[in-house]
């Protein structure tokens, strides 16, 4: 406390000690001071394991402070000025202001003393460093309010160790966290050589979590989920990109009631072991690729017919297969009849080929015509010409048929 | 002058069904379709895939079932049996 505080506070009684109305000068404060030694405070300790029914202690004062309220086991009352006045439990008042000449203490027998601090002037105060605060009660509300245009609570630890527990028990907790602002930036920064756990442990019937953009974990991180978790996407679309690999390990079940699953691209499906696949449907159709890209609208059918052609006359039905896919051949067949009447019961034999490229997969002949379906799909590869053709080996004129079939993907 | 659709379509592969007719002339008479779609394309040409390639005619035909078949249909649909 400084000499000019102490000072103007003390003008007006060193002033009456002095018998004077008039404001003492400093130099007359310290004279004061020197001579009569004031008594601005002093301390009484109350032993609270013996019990004590209104104990009057004669001292006067302004004020009390109480340096240890925690400490005693029981409740320690002070009436002030007079027995029958009302009583402070002074291990719940940090600080009692009021003017007295003496009081009066009461306790029942518990364990350790209770020191109180005086103060006998009004130029002496004690302002306590807070240090622990700890509310104690069967009701206790405790409501801050900071209301202003700019706010600014920074809360700067620093220590070379902090522990922050916060533990909130209680049978029933709302705990509302509402953040609203034009722009909100909400960062936790965790930093440090070693994370051992971070913890978020949510138990509850149910957790909703809406979040309008996007989450990303980046890294190599692990998620486990144990337990019987359910996961319910109700609209919009999941992209999973995984570059790696996805394991499912366990029995899981994976149930889709409704909609469309699309694989798009090449997709491996490698199956170890047995694998059951039960299919209950009212109608179910599993087709082989041929019959499956005709259901799909890719399959390509072409023909080429040429009247009263003589013997070594041919036609032929061609393709260039599209740039970037690739076709399938599946069937090709041949037909053969003679343009006249007159040459209707001779022979009319045809000789057929498939060209792909410059390769002869097949070369058919036949009287009347050929036909086949290849099992084992001819692939022609993109820009590849095929060509399917039929000649005429007959000794007349004839018409000549030819066709094939397949898929391009 | 630009390609006409049907010669297109050979080129982009949009199509299912490709016959032609071998003409006495040499040229081939080609009509191509499409699953889904009401229209056809015949068109006649000359040296198909070769340098001097040539569409010499090209035609859009309508490929709808007729009117009348449609009706027909739709009566028998909605009539119960006797």
């Amino acid at each position: 406390m400084s000499v000019e505080l102490l000072t103007g506070l003390l003008s007006g009684i060193v002033g009456y000690a002095l018998g004077t109305r008039e404001a003492p000068t400093e130099r007359e404060v310290i004279d004061f001071l020197r001579q009569n030694k004031p008594e601005f405070v002093r301390t009484v300790t109350i032993d609270t394991s013996q019990a004590h029914d209104k104990e009057p202690y004669n001292i006067a004062g302004i004020f009390i402070a109480v340096e240890n309220p925690d400490t005693p086991t029981t409740s320690v009352e002070i009436r002030l000025n007079e027995p029958e006045a009302y009583p402070m439990d002074l291990t719940k008042e940090r600080r009692i202001q009021a003017p007295f000449y003496r009081f009066f203490i009461s306790n029942t027998a518990g364990a350790g003393t209770l020191t109180l601090v005086i103060g006998k002037a009004y130029a002496f105060e004690v302002v306590e460093a807070v240090s622990n605060i700890k509310i104690t009660a069967q009701s206790v509300n405790v409501d801050i309010e900071v209301a202003g245009s700019d706010i600014q609570m920074p809360i700067d630890l620093q220590g070379s160790y902090i522990q922050m527990p916060i533990d909130i028990q209680s049978q029933y907790i709302d705990l509302d966290v509402n953040i609203k602002s034009q722009t909100a930036n909400v960062n936790i920064n965790i930093a440090a050589q070693t994370i051992g756990n971070i913890n978020v442990n949510i138990a509850a019937s149910a957790v909703t979590m809406n979040i309008t953009g996007s989450v990303s974990i980046t890294g190599t991180p692990s998620v486990t989920i144990s337990g019987t978790p359910s996961v319910t996407i109700t609209s919009g679309s999941v992209t999973a990109t995984v570059s790696g690999s996805v394991s499912i390990t366990g029995t899981p079940t994976v149930t889709i009631s409704s909609g469309t699953v699309s694989i798009s691209g090449t997709v491996t499906v490698s199956i170890s072991g047995t694998a059951n696949i039960d299919i209950k449907a009212q109608s179910v159709g599993v087709s082989i690729q041929g019959e499956w890209q005709a259901i799909q609208g890719t399959s390509k059918h072409f023909d080429s017919f040429a009247e009263d052609q003589a013997r070594q006359d041919y036609t032929t039905a061609h393709y260039q297969v599209t740039s970037g896919k690739t076709f399938y051949l599946t069937q090709f067949a041949g037909a053969i009849h003679a343009s006249a009447a007159a040459d209707s019961d001779k022979h009319q034999i045809c000789y057929g080929w498939v060209q792909v490229g410059a390769a002869y997969p097949f070369r058919l002949g036949g009287q009347g015509g050929f036909s086949l379906s290849i099992a084992q799909p001819i692939k022609v590869g993109s820009e590849v010409h095929i060509y399917v053709g039929i000649q005429n080996v007959s000794n007349h004129d004839c018409t000549l048929a030819c066709s094939f079939g397949g898929y391009e993907v | 002058m630009p390609m006409p659709e049907g010669l297109r379509r050979i080129y982009s592969g949009e199509f299912n069904y490709l016959s032609n007719r071998k003409l006495p002339d040499g040229s081939f008479e080609y009509y191509l379709s499409k699953h889904g779609e009401s229209v056809a394309y015949r068109f006649r040409v000359r040296d198909l895939y070769g340098k001097n390639e040539e569409v010499l005619e090209h035609e859009i035909i309508n490929n709808r079932m007729p009117d009348h078949v449609r009706q027909r249909m739709e009566e028998a649909k909605n009539r119960r049996p006797t």
